[in-house]
């Protein structure tokens, strides 16, 4: 059933994943970097795909990359940066309708991966460094990108939740950078960092398409000659256990508060556990039939979204709900109740048998998605274990209430953020110690 | 019930449809390979259809905005439970959504398909409606609208469209407001049910590994059961919408971090096309309505673009960022473009992008651009083939409209740059143009 991918290593440490497969019609191209999450380098590794993504010495300005791209029947070409657990991952990406749906033949698939190498490799220089103006406007733009948060209230909230309860630790850190560092970034520190970068960073590529693997390694090995030196894999994540819960209370103008709960799951990714974890993290509240879902919404009509949701590489949990701000206590009671309940093993058979099936239609579903699959590889990597989907669905079924149960005994609070408007009967300072905003 | 076959040369793929005697429309096209199957079950019933009149009453029909969506939300209640416990306990996951036009029930399987698309047909219609249920939506829903109300993007296209448009529906928001879906009751959620939940007012998409042959029977021995009697259809009714816009300019402060800016232009031709009550009068209006549809959509695409001078342009003077963007939108008797994005000066932004898409109408977007833009479009439409979601929903969104989603990408092809640049200067008329801006609240 399986769409595997064939690792191929191409130098030390550039790895090459290719999955080849006819269900798809385009052909998805992933390049990622992946360096330790500190405040030494964060910004400078955030600025950096974009700045690449501005210009190279053939096509110097976005204009004549987009160009390019359109010519290749509208191929997409991006770069991001991503955090997983305390791992920041530069990434360059791009996808490509394959030839035969196309008018004509122009060997688009081999084009896009020399492109991508020219983006990674051959960057737009002025006086041997990157250009001030790209350096200088996409950080600019991402400084803007980290304070437009806000726009988006629920993100603003989880991440604001973030920073507190990790603030002395790297996942406490937004992968896009820190805005005061980055009105720091010179062309040519950006540059010597970038050097840097391409010697020292595990590289993996990712391809999933109606592709042949050894054709596309030859094509990786024709375009890519990536300087190599000491590599360096990103160290594990920091394990803290909270020690008293503590509250955070933000105000800002707006309609509806947002609740977001912050607990330690004490269990990871790589653990035998996880599963459990990832079951548990069901039943309370990753779908509609979950107690969240179940209580806080159909039964006390108290909010239209509530959720729980797993960082798994960092061993963390998030609890979030949109709600008038007068119902704050009674919302806030109402998910502890649905803790307590499943740390108690009040689970029916129901809950735990729909929880199952619906991860496992995620998983299989997952096999349909080209940048999920991807993405389920790339998190195997990181943390060092590879799940195999169908080992995974094996582990999914054999969960029993009590690993539920073991699991749930692990989870312990630690930090609760409300974001709330000024007016209203909410409460100011919420019961317990910690910073007011 | 015999199948129709529609199959592009280009991207072998094929769609399978048929119509039922009591008028639902079925769909299938085969994804093999794909794990997961998916369906849609939609009906032409949106957030604009709150004025009408029936075949067998007299009166005009007036219902509180935002009702189409609340009862897309009250058929996830059922006597038995809830509507999620069925599909979950399948593995199942059931969604819906609804729009200015249709609204859409859905679910994703990749085990249990026949089981969980039983559940689909029969939830959908089987409706069960209460005022208790109805009391309990209404703080859910408040709090739904109380989130888009929270979103400085959500805000800005709000308040274009209530600039670019006098009386149509399309200017309310989709939710209603916390006031109008206080005055739903069960008994109009049944009316409206009744007039809208008709099969042939209805459609079924399936796609992935399936077997088109049994999801038809599934289907037809589902509509066995139903005794629907043939009806005609309900007479939509609209206002007369001007050609003008409402206001040039509409402006508001709340949290946000930086201004945001939208450009809307109304489409003339569109509403035009909807005179005399808006019903899309056949083929031959509908095959224009999706030319135009093609054509505004890559005038876009060649003058604002990301390869376009003038993208560029606004970019290098740190006017616009990835987030901006523009779009065309229509329906049979609305219409309009929307360029939209974050800046940090929106009165620059509108005096240099006004400009430029003047100087465009003025000389014309270069041939090679538009050729540009086609060649784009196509390899994009290919790469979107590979998503369920897009196809069945794609499909469906343009069966509503009397064309079809491969009809889009032949025409995409045919279009000449004569015909992009006259319906770019046709349509971008400066006095067509409504201006929404956001400014942050200090």
């Amino acid at each position: 059933m399986g769409m595997e991918f064939q690792k191929v290593s191409i130098d030390q440490g550039f790895d090459l994943y290719v999955a080849p497969t006819d269900k798809f019609k385009t052909t998805w191209l992933k390049l990622v970097l992946r360096r330790s999450l500190n405040a030494d380098e964060h910004s400078l590794n955030a600025v950096l795909p974009f700045v690449l993504r501005r210009g190279t010495r053939r096509h110097p300005t976005a204009r004549d990359i987009a160009r390019c791209m359109e010519e290749l029947y509208g191929a997409q070409f991006g770069a991001d940066v991503g955090k997983i657990g305390e791992t920041q991952q530069i990434e360059l990406g791009a996808s490509v309708a394959d030839e035969q749906f196309l008018p004509e033949r122009i060997g688009s698939t081999e084009k896009v991966v020399a492109f991508l190498a020219e983006a990674l490799l051959d960057p737009a220089l002025e006086n041997g460094v990157f250009r001030a103006e790209y350096v200088t406007q996409e950080a600019e733009i991402l400084r803007r990108r980290i304070e437009s948060l806000i726009n988006d209230r629920r993100r603003y909230a989880v991440n604001r939740l973030r920073e507190e309860m990790c603030k002395d630790e790297p996942f406490g850190l937004n992968a896009y950078g820190d805005v005061e560092q980055l009105r720091r970034v010179t062309p040519e520190g950006l540059y010597e960092h970038y050097r840097h970068v391409l010697e020292t960073s595990p590289v993996d590529m990712f391809v999933v398409g109606p592709v042949d693997p050894d054709e596309a390694a030859a094509m990786v090995r024709r375009h890519f000659r990536l300087p190599r030196g000491r590599i360096r894999q990103p160290g594990p994540v920091v394990v803290r256990t909270p020690g008293k819960e503590r509250t955070v209370v933000e105000h800002r103008d707006v309609q509806q508060g947002v609740l977001v709960m912050g607990l330690r799951t004490g269990v990871r990714y790589p653990d035998d556990d996880y599963p459990a974890l990832q079951v548990y993290n069901g039943i309370l509240g990753a779908f509609p039939h979950s107690k969240l879902f179940v209580n806080v919404r159909e039964r006390a009509s108290l909010a239209y979204y509530t959720w729980s949701q797993l960082e798994g590489t960092k061993g963390v949990m998030m609890i979030t709900a949109g709600i008038a701000v007068e119902k704050y206590r009674q919302a806030l009671g109402i998910v502890r109740e649905q803790l307590e309940a499943v740390a108690a093993g009040d689970v029916t058979d129901a809950e735990l048998e729909q929880t199952k099936k619906g991860l496992i239609n995620a998983l299989l579903s997952g096999r349909d998605s080209p940048s999920r699959i991807m993405g389920s590889r790339l998190l195997g990597i990181i943390n060092g274990r590879l799940r195999p989907v169908d080992e995974h669905i094996e582990e999914l079924k054999a969960v029993t209430v009590e690993d539920v149960r073991r699991v749930a005994a692990r989870v312990r609070p630690d930090t609760i953020y409300f974001l709330r408007s000024p007016e209203g009967n909410g409460p100011d300072a919420a019961p317990g110690p910690g910073a007011v905003r | 019930m015999a199948w129709q076959k529609d199959q592009d040369a280009r991207l072998r793929d094929e769609v399978w449809r048929t119509w039922l005697d009591n008028g639902l429309g079925v769909f299938v096209m085969r994804k093999p390979g794909f794990h997961k199957r998916y369906a849609v079950f939609s009906t032409r019933y949106g957030s604009i259809d709150n004025r009408f009149r029936r075949h067998d009453r007299p009166d005009v029909i007036e219902v509180p905005d935002g009702i189409a969506h609340f009862l897309e939300h009250q058929l996830f209640e059922d006597e038995s439970g809830h509507v999620f416990n069925a599909f979950a306990d399948l593995g199942a996951s059931v969604n819906a959504y609804t729009s200015h036009v249709m609204t859409s029930y859905l679910f994703s399987a990749t085990d249990n398909f026949p089981q969980a698309f039983d559940r689909l047909l029969d939830f959908v219609q089987a409706p069960h409606f209460t005022e208790a249920g109805v009391q309990k939506e209404i703080g859910i829903i408040e709090q739904e609208i109380r989130m888009y109300q929270d979103q400085p993007r959500h805000r800005l296209w709000m308040n274009l469209l209530q600039a670019l448009y006098h009386v149509h529906p399309v200017r309310i928001d989709i939710a209603g407001t916390p006031e109008s879906i206080r005055r739903i009751t069960a008994d109009t959620l049944q009316l409206c049910y009744d007039t809208f939940y008709h099969p042939s007012n209805m459609a079924v998409f399936v796609v992935g590994d399936v077997d088109p042959d049994a999801v038809l029977q599934q289907v037809a021995d589902d509509m066995a059961g139903r005794n629907y009697r043939f009806r005609p259809p309900v007479e939509r009714l609209f206002d007369p919408e001007p050609e003008s816009v409402a206001e040039a300019r509409v402006e508001e402060k709340m949290a946000a971090a930086r201004p945001l800016y939208a450009l809307g232009f109304k489409d003339a031709e569109a509403v035009r096309a909807g005179e005399g009550g808006g019903e899309a009068a056949g083929r031959r209006a509908a095959l224009e309505a999706l030319r135009r549809e093609v054509t505004a959509s890559l005038a876009l695409s060649a003058a604002l673009g990301r390869s376009s001078a003038l993208y560029q342009e606004l970019y290098d003077a740190d006017l616009i960022d990835d987030g901006f963007g523009a779009r065309h939108q229509a329906g049979s008797n609305f219409g309009h473009t929307v360029m939209a994005g974050e800046t940090r000066d929106p009165h620059e932004l509108h005096d240099r992008l006004t400009a430029g898409l003047e100087r465009l109408r003025r000389d014309g977007i270069p041939e090679g651009e538009i050729r540009r833009a086609q060649r784009q479009g196509v390899g994009e439409f290919v790469q979107m083939f590979d998503s369920l979601e897009f196809i069945a929903n794609g499909f469906l969104f343009y069966h509503f409209k009397g064309t079809s989603l491969f009809e889009y990408m032949q025409v995409l092809e045919q279009v000449t740059p004569d015909e992009v640049n006259a319906r770019f200067a046709e349509h971008l008329r400066p006095e067509a143009a409504a201006v929404s801006i956001v400014w942050p609240k200090s």
